[in-house]
C-alpha cells in the first residue's frame, strides 16, 4: 500500500498546494496507509512550527527606497502625483508587533468610473466588548477566553476607485476582471430590512434585491449623458449621492425602478458598486432592452431632504453615506498569516491557508471555512459590522474551543485585504495573528 | 459619440472564470512604466519577500537593501516577464538570486528565540507539552542545514507548490521532494535524541 510517491505528496498536501484532485487522491490513500498517516502528523507539526518560526521574523515593510522612487519618476512621466497613490500602506503599530493596515485610497479624476468612497470606519470603539479585554486600549481588543461567543469583529473598510489616472486599466481586460472580483464594496443595501446590516455575498451570488446576476455576458448598458451625473444609493434624489459618473461612462444595468420620467436604473460600476442613476440622464444600450424592476428598493433615508442633499463627488468623506448600509462582497480569500502573537508572551501557532466566507441569507451570520483544514465556524452579527462567535479547532495541537475576533481592512483596487485576527484559545495560547489576502 | 476606449471597456463584461495570476496585470502595468503598480506589488508581496530574504541572509539590514534591489530589478525587467510562472514565484526567484549576489554565505540562523517563552508557562490552561514540543521542533528546524530550512519555508510559509519551489531553487521537482524527505528524516533523528515523548510523532 505504501509507496514513496504518495509520501512525497504529503508535505504539499499539508501546505495546501496540491490541486483539489491531487488532494483527494492523497486523502483516499491516507485511509489505507498508516505510514503515510504518520508522515501526515509529522508534516503537520513541522508545517506549524515552520510557519510560526517564519512569522516570528515578520517585520514592518520599509518604504520603497528614495532611489527607486526617483528612478520611477525619471522613467515614468505617467507616474501619479505624490499623494495620489501613497507609496506604502499607512500602518499603525498595535503593539506587540501586530499591525493594523488601513488600505490607501486611490482616487482619480480621470474619465471613467468616478465613484469613490471614503473609508468607512465601522464603529471601532463604540461596540462594547462583552468581555474585558487584555489588549490595547483601542482597535482590536484581545478577548479573554470564555466559552461563550464573545467576539468583536470589526471591519475597517476602504473602498477605492480602481482607475489609474492614465487610464491604463481601460485597455486591460485582465485588470478589469481582477477588479470586479474585488473583495469588498460598500453601498446601500437593497434588501436588508434593518439599517446598517452588512451584506456579504459571494461573487456570482445574487444579492437579495439584485434582480440581475453579475456575470451575464450580455447585459444592457447605461451610457451616461452629461457630466458629473449623480449616482445614488436609491432611486430618488432623497438618497445620498455615493459618487458621480461622467459623460459616456457605461455601466451594466441590473434593474430599474419607477417608469416614464421617473425611471431610475440600478447599475453596477466597474468597482463592483451598485448605484442608482436617474433614467433621463443616461441612454440605454440596446435601446429596447428589457430591464426587470428591482425586487427591493432601499428604504428611504428619513433624515435626508432633497434640497439639502450635499453632492460629494470624488471625495473621501464618508459622512454623506453615514446612513448607508455597509455592504460586503466577498469570495474565497487567500489567507496568509503574516504575523502571530500570543498573549502569554510567546509566539503562538499560525496558520496560512485559504478561507471562504459564506453569509447567511439574512446576513445575520457569516460562516468562515478554512479550505485546507476544513475548520469551519460561524460568527454572528452583534451590531453594525461586528460579528462574534467561537469555534473548535480540530488541529491536533489546537484542540478545544476558541474565541475569535477579526478586524478587517480591504481595498478594492488590488483586491487585497488585510486583517487582524485574534484567537484566544485555552490550550495553545494562540491569541493573535495578522493576515492578508485577496479575493480569488 | 461613445469613445472607442469606452467601447472597449464595456465589451466583455468580465465573467468570474478561472483565476488568472492576480499579479500579472501589475507586472504588465509596471512594464508600461506605471510606478503605482510597482508600489502596489510591493505592498502585496514586499513583506513576504523581505521575510524570505531575512531568513536567507541572516541580516535584517542587508535583507532590506536586497529587497530594494529586487524591486529595482522588477521595475527594470518587468517587460521580460513571460508569465511562465506566477509573479510571486518570480519575485522569490529574483530575491534568491539577488541574495546570492549579495555575497553572503548561508549561516544557520538561530531564531531570536523569545526569551519570554518560558515566562508564559504559567498560563494555567495551556498545554505546556504541546508548546514545548513545538519549541523543540522549531529549535530542531533551526539546526537543519540552511538549504533544508529554506525549502521548508518556501513550501509551508510561502505556500509554493512543488513546481514553484523547484523553480525558485533552480532544481528539479524530484530534488525538492527528496530534500523534503531528507529534512524530515533529519528532524526525526534530532527529535528522537531529545528524550521527549513525541507520542506517535516522528517515530516512523
Amino acid at each position: 500500500m505504501h509507496n514513496r510517491q504518495w509520501e512525497a505528496q504529503i508535505p504539499f498536501y499539508v501546505a495546501g498546494t496540491l490541486t483539489s484532485r491531487e488532494a483527494r487522491a492523497v486523502e483516499q490513500h491516507l485511509i489505507g496507509c498508516e505510514t503515510c498517516r504518520a508522515a501526515l502528523r509529522d508534516w503537520q507539526a513541522i508545517a506549524s512550527a515552520v510557519r510560526t518560526e517564519a512569522a516570528s521574523h515578520m517585520r514592518d515593510l520599509p518604504p520603497l527606497s528614495p532611489a527607486l522612487i526617483a528612478h520611477m519618476h525619471g522613467d515614468s512621466p505617467m507616474l501619479a502625483a505624490p499623494g495620489v497613490y501613497p507609496p506604502r500602506l499607512p500602518r499603525e503599530s498595535r503593539g506587540r508587533g501586530a499591525v493594523r493596515y488601513v488600505a490607501p485610497l486611490t482616487l482619480t479624476a480621470a474619465a471613467g468610473v468616478v465613484i469613490a468612497f471614503g473609508m468607512l470606519l465601522a464603529n471601532l470603539n463604540s461596540a462594547p466588548l462583552p468581555t474585558a479585554g487584555t489588549g490595547e486600549s483601542s482597535g482590536v481588543e484581545v478577548a479573554t477566553f470564555t466559552p461563550t461567543p464573545t467576539v468583536d469583529l470589526m471591519a475597517t473598510i476602504a473602498v477605492m476607485s480602481t482607475q489609474y489616472a492614465d487610464g491604463t486599466r481601460d485597455s486591460d481586460a485582465a485588470v478589469a476582471q481582477a477588479e470586479t472580483e474585488a473583495a469588498v464594496i460598500i453601498v446601500p443595501a437593497f434588501a436588508t430590512n434593518t439599517p446598517n446590516t452588512p451584506v456579504i455575498v459571494l461573487p456570482g451570488e445574487t444579492v437579495p434585491g439584485d434582480s440581475g446576476t453579475l456575470d451575464t455576458p450580455v447585459m444592457p448598458q447605461a451610457i451616461v449623458n452629461g457630466d458629473a451625473v449623480n449616482m445614488r444609493g436609491g432611486p430618488g434624489t432623497d438618497y445620498a449621492v455615493i459618487g458621480t459618473a461622467e459623460q459616456a461612462d457605461r455601466f451594466p444595468i441590473l434593474a430599474r425602478a419607477g417608469s416614464g420620467a421617473d425611471t431610475w436604473l440600478l447599475v453596477e460600476t466597474t468597482d463592483g458598486l451598485n448605484a442608482w442613476v436617474y433614467g433621463a440622464l443616461v441612454s440605454i444600450d440596446p435601446p429596447n432592452a428589457q430591464i426587470a424592476p428591482a425586487a427591493t428598493i432601499p428604504p428611504r433615508p428619513p433624515t435626508l431632504q432633497p434640497t439639502q442633499t450635499p453632492a460629494p463627488t470624488i471625495t473621501a468623506q464618508p459622512p454623506a453615506q453615514a446612513t448607508n448600509t455597509p455592504y460586503i462582497r466577498d469570495g474565497a480569500w487567500t489567507h496568509v498569516t503574516t504575523g502571530v502573537e500570543d498573549s502569554c508572551g510567546a509566539v503562538g501557532n499560525s496558520i496560512s491557508q485559504e478561507l471562504i466566507l459564506v453569509p447567511s441569507a439574512d446576513r445575520s451570520s457569516v460562516t468562515l471555512t478554512y479550505l485546507q483544514t476544513g475548520i469551519s465556524f460561524t460568527v454572528y452579527r452583534v451590531g453594525g459590522l461586528n460579528y462574534a462567535g467561537n469555534y473548535n479547532l480540530p488541529e491536533p495541537d489546537l484542540n478545544g474551543s476558541a474565541t475569535i475576533s477579526v478586524q478587517l481592512s480591504f481595498e478594492i483596487n488590488g483586491m487585497a485585504y488585510t486583517g487582524q485576527e485574534t484567537v484566544n484559545h485555552a490550550n495553545s495560547c494562540l491569541t493573535r495573528s495578522l493576515w492578508a489576502g485577496r479575493a480569488r | 459619440m461613445v469613445p472607442a476606449r469606452a467601447q472597449a471597456r464595456m465589451m466583455p463584461y468580465p465573467t468570474l472564470t478561472p483565476q488568472p495570476d492576480p499579479d500579472l496585470p501589475l507586472i504588465q502595468a509596471i512594464a508600461r512604466g506605471d510606478g503605482r503598480a510597482l508600489t502596489e506589488l510591493y505592498t502585496r508581496h514586499g513583506a513576504n519577500v523581505l521575510n524570505y530574504l531575512t531568513s536567507y541572509l541572516d541580516d535584517r539590514q542587508l535583507a532590506e537593501e536586497v529587497l530594494q534591489d529586487v524591486m529595482m530589478a522588477v521595475w527594470k525587467h518587468a517587460g521580460s516577464f513571460r508569465g511562465e510562472s506566477k509573479v510571486r514565484t518570480w519575485l522569490l526567484t529574483i530575491a534568491r538570486n539577488r541574495a546570492i549576489n549579495a555575497g553572503r554565505r548561508y549561516t544557520p540562523r538561530l531564531v531570536e528565540l523569545d526569551e519570554n517563552f518560558h515566562a508564559g508557562d504559567d498560563t494555567p490552561h495551556e498545554s505546556a507539552e504541546t508548546r514545548t514540543q513545538q519549541q523543540l521542533l522549531r529549535d530542531a528546524i533551526n539546526e537543519l542545514p540552511k538549504f533544508h530550512q529554506e525549502i521548508l519555508i518556501l513550501v509551508f510559509y510561502h505556500g509554493l507548490s512543488g513546481q514553484e519551489t523547484a523553480e525558485v531553487l533552480g532544481v528539479s521537482v524530484g530534488t525538492v521532494k527528496s530534500r523534503l524527505h531528507r529534512a524530515k528524516d533529519l528532524l526525526r533523528r534530532v527529535l528522537q535524541s531529545s528524550g521527549e515523548n513525541w507520542g506517535e510523532m516522528f517515530n516512523a
